[in-house]
């Protein structure tokens, strides 16, 4: 089954009398479980099709389809509420919240949730658990590194135990060894939560830990002949 | 808070200046004359001006004097069925001036002064009626009257009326 | 949902530099506000409670509202006992003062002059004039005075120069003064009381500018009233002093509304202290608050935090500026062209002008907020 489906989706920026066109009639679906990667040259449009998947931006016309909502036709309000049950945002710069410990940070997206207070101090300790920072939790974000403050911002985008995790350029701004742990835990969130991932990356060796890998090119997606990375690749038993 | 002082102090004589210049005349509808045990149904026909009573009238000479209610900014004596009366022949401020009281005649002070006389109501047995003289006669400021009763001038040339009856005019 | 309320809070510490000017800044907005109200609340005070329900005022009918101008003959109380005895006269004592009323340039003893109000009065006069009380030194007998609580705020003069024994200079003579005395919040508490027969003689008047009557229990001033229009060629005019004092209020409107507009101006002042310092708080936050909205969070609920933070900060610079005012300014006597009265820093004044700094903080919030909320969460994702 599809769990994000995009039909016929077009994205026009104007800047001044240009009009620019990054996403040009695209459809794409992804199934439930599966780890995609989208690499392309930069300024193709590859943060824009995330910001549309997740909601945060509107598609100039055709439909998206998540998890059998049509998020193309919720108001600005409806999305915030969609996003708070089904959708995790992995940022770049993973945009934690300065004056808010990483327990608290993490904490924010399940204040959204009809949970008890134990049930979602336990979510909270469980994500950063699986993120390895429970010893860190009453630090502030200046307090920790940047590979720390990536990882609480995966655990804030996974604590609401969403369908769908969007992350863009998750290891952009990380040093190989701690770009490596990151992708370890993608990878492992992806397996073992069965969480739909959609990574944008420039770095081809972050996107083989992808089941399907797409690249993006002047409006168009292009399958990748990823039969070789599959082999490769030690999920390969994972995919359909 | 003495520059304050001074800054209020300063303002106000400039707004005092445009102070005071709204309300309307309010003597345009006239009650229903009340069916009053005090009013005359007929214009006593021997009535004198207020002027001229003032002038002429004895003590304690029974008459009758036509008038019009007015000569101060509240005509009326609360509490009792009094009221002032001045000469038809002075005039009142007019209604292009705008003054929101013109029955004070506050632009014919001095004629005021010879030709306004007070009326008291009085009842059978000669006492003052207690109450407002506007319910009681169903006038108002400006109204025109006519007062019989008796006179009663002291040595300042002050004249009052004790009225057993009065006839209102119609109109204004 | 809405965000956490340590959120808004811990906010407020994030530049403490910036928080901390703009609560000093508000807290002088709301300090101000309570000022203003207070010196409106303490005239209207003096005003409204100066007026003696059961007193009427006989007084010249060409001095319109202002008695200081009035002249009236000396032997206008003894025509009012024998006119209208019932309601002047009871058990044998005769319940009228006649006064003069005047404003003065008055010295002391240091040579400083100010403007005073001098009330010059007769032995029937504390029969009258119910409220004032003599707390300290006796009743003036010839060339002595006694002078009210508040005589020294309204002369702009040393207290000190206003104590027993002490002498004053007014109308070409010296004073000494005998006693002081309160009124109960009342006008007269800023005057300066002589004996009438002194005075009229260190003035060489013959006239006085009122008659003061008090009715009797339930009494009606109808007869007095009766009396002055019968009596044309005396020009007297009765009047409530409560209407006396009403009619005052009225005279001091436009300074009223000044004060209110003094309100409104300071208070415009102060949103755009809280407006600066929340636009200077939200722009350095646009990405941040696009993350919350990422998250799930509505725009309402951030707007909330947002108006949270501008509302903390006014409710402490509001609860500074009451203790300042409470403590310090309550009581204050404020000099004033009608006399002097004290700042009334009463619940009114409090409740303005702390309701202005929440006002302020909760207003000062919103056009910021609204400014960050407006811009699309992707685009708003970019900023720096
Ligand atoms: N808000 C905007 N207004 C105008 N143009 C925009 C806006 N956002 C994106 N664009 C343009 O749309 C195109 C795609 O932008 P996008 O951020 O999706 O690129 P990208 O593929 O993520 O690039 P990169 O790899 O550098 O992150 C770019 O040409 C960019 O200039
Ligand atoms: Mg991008």
């Amino acid at each position: 089954m599809a769990i994000v489906e995009l039909r016929n989706v077009s994205k026009r920026f104007r800047k001044g009398d240009e009009t620019i066109t990054p996403l040009d009639e695209i459809s794409l679906e992804v199934q439930a479980g599966d780890f995609v990667s989208l690499m392309g040259p930069s300024g193709t449009g590859k943060s824009t099709l995330l910001n549309l998947v997740s909601g945060i931006d509107r598609p100039d016309s055709g439909t998206i389809l998540v998890n059998g909502t049509e998020i193309t036709r919720l108001s600005r309000g409806q999305l915030a509420d969609w996003r708070a049950q089904n959708l995790g945002y992995i940022f770049q710069t993973h945009n934690l919240i300065p004056v808010l410990t990483a327990y608290e940070n993490v904490e924010l997206p399940t204040l959204l949730l009809k949970l008890t207070s134990d049930a979602r101090q336990k979510r909270v300790e469980l994500a950063l658990e699986a993120v390895g920072l429970s010893d860190r939790a009453n630090h502030y974000p200046r307090q920790l590194s940047g590979g720390q403050e990536q990882r609480v911002g995966i655990a804030r985008a996974i604590v609401a135990h969403p369908q769908v995790v969007v992350a863009d350029e998750p290891t952009g701004s990380l040093d190989s060894e701690t770009s490596g742990q990151i992708q370890d835990l993608l990878k492992r969130l992806n397996r073992e939560l069965n969480i739909t991932m959609l990574m944008v990356t420039h770095d081809a060796g972050v996107a083989a830990i992808a089941n399907r890998q797409l690249i993006l090119n002047r409006g168009k997606f292009v399958e990748s002949p990823s039969v070789a990375i599959r082999q490769e690749s030690p999920d390969a038993g994972l995919c359909p | 808070m003495k520059v304050l002082n001074i800054v209020v102090s300063g303002f106000c004589l400039v707004l005092l200046g445009c102070a005071e210049n709204d309300g309307k005349s309010q003597a345009n509808s006239a009650k229903p004359a009340a069916a009053s045990a005090f009013i005359l149904a007929f214009e006593p026909a021997d009535a004198v001006a207020v002027g001229v009573a003032r002038e002429n009238a004895e003590n304690d000479q029974s008459i009758a004097v036509v008038g019009r209610i007015g000569g101060s900014e509240k005509p009326f004596v609360d509490g009792i069925a009094a009221f002032t009366i001045v000469d038809l022949k002075v005039q009142y401020c007019a209604d292009e001036e705008g003054c929101p009281t013109p029955w004070d005649y506050c632009c014919h002070q001095d004629e005021v002064k010879t030709n306004i006389a007070t009326v008291k109501i009085i009842d059978e047995s000669g006492k003052l009626v207690s109450g407002d003289a506007r319910e009681l006669l169903g006038v108002k400021e400006l109204s025109e009257v006519v007062v019989q009763g008796t006179a009663k001038r002291d040595a300042q040339g002050n004249l009052s009326l004790a009225a057993s009856k009065v006839f209102v005019r119609a109109g204004k | 949902m809405l965000l956490p309320w340590e959120y808004g809070i811990r906010n407020l510490t994030r530049r403490p530099f910036r928080s901390g000017l703009t609560l000093a800044a508000l807290s002088i907005v709301v300090l101000l506000i309570i000022v203003v109200v207070g010196f409106i609340r303490g005239l209207e005070v003096s005003l409204a409670d100066s007026g003696d329900p059961d007193v009427v005022l006989i007084y010249s009918v060409t001095s319109g509202e202002n008695i200081e101008s009035s002249a009236i003959a000396a032997r206008t109380p003894g025509l009012l006992t024998s006119s209208v005895a019932g309601t002047v006269n009871r058990f044998g004592v005769t319940f009228a003062s006649p006064e003069i009323y005047l404003g003065t340039r008055i010295g002391n003893e240091n040579g400083a002059v100010g403007l005073g109000l001098i009330r010059a009065v007769t032995e029937t006069s504390p029969l009258v004039r119910r409220y004032v009380r003599l707390i300290e030194g006796k009743w003036p007998v010839r060339g002595e005075v006694i002078v009210g609580k508040l005589a020294a705020a309204k002369l702009g003069s040393d207290p000190g120069q206003l104590e027993i024994g002490k002498k004053l200079t007014f109308e070409g003579q010296d004073w000494t003064i005998s006693g002081r005395f309160v009124a109960e919040g009342t006008a007269f508490e800023s005057e300066i009381w002589c004996i009438l027969a002194d005075f009229q003689a260190a003035t060489m008047r013959q006239d006085i500018s009122l008659v003061a009557l008090l009715l009797p229990p339930q009494g009606s001033s109808s007869e007095l009233t009766l009396f002055c229009k019968e009596r044309t060629d005396l020009e007297l005019q009765a009047v409530r002093e409560t209407d006396y004092y009403a009619a005052l209020q009225q005279y001091y409107r436009p300074v009223r509304l000044l004060a209110w507009m003094v309100v409104l101006l300071v208070s415009g002042a102060g949103l755009f202290a809280g407006m600066n310092m929340m636009y200077g708080s939200v722009a350095g936050r646009i990405r941040e608050i696009a993350t919350l909205q990422t998250v799930g969070y509505r725009r309402r609920a951030i707007l909330m935090s947002l108006v949270q933070e501008g509302v903390v900060l006014a409710a402490a610079s509001s609860l500074l500026s009451g203790c300042i005012a409470l403590t310090l300014l309550n009581g204050h006597a404020v000099r004033f062209t009608m006399g002097a009265f004290a700042l009334r820093i009463d619940s009114f004044a409090l409740t303005i002008g702390c309701g202005a700094g929440l006002f302020l903080g909760a207003l000062g919030a919103l056009p910021p907020a609204i400014k960050a909320l407006r811009e699309s969460v992707a685009a708003s994702l970019k900023a720096i």
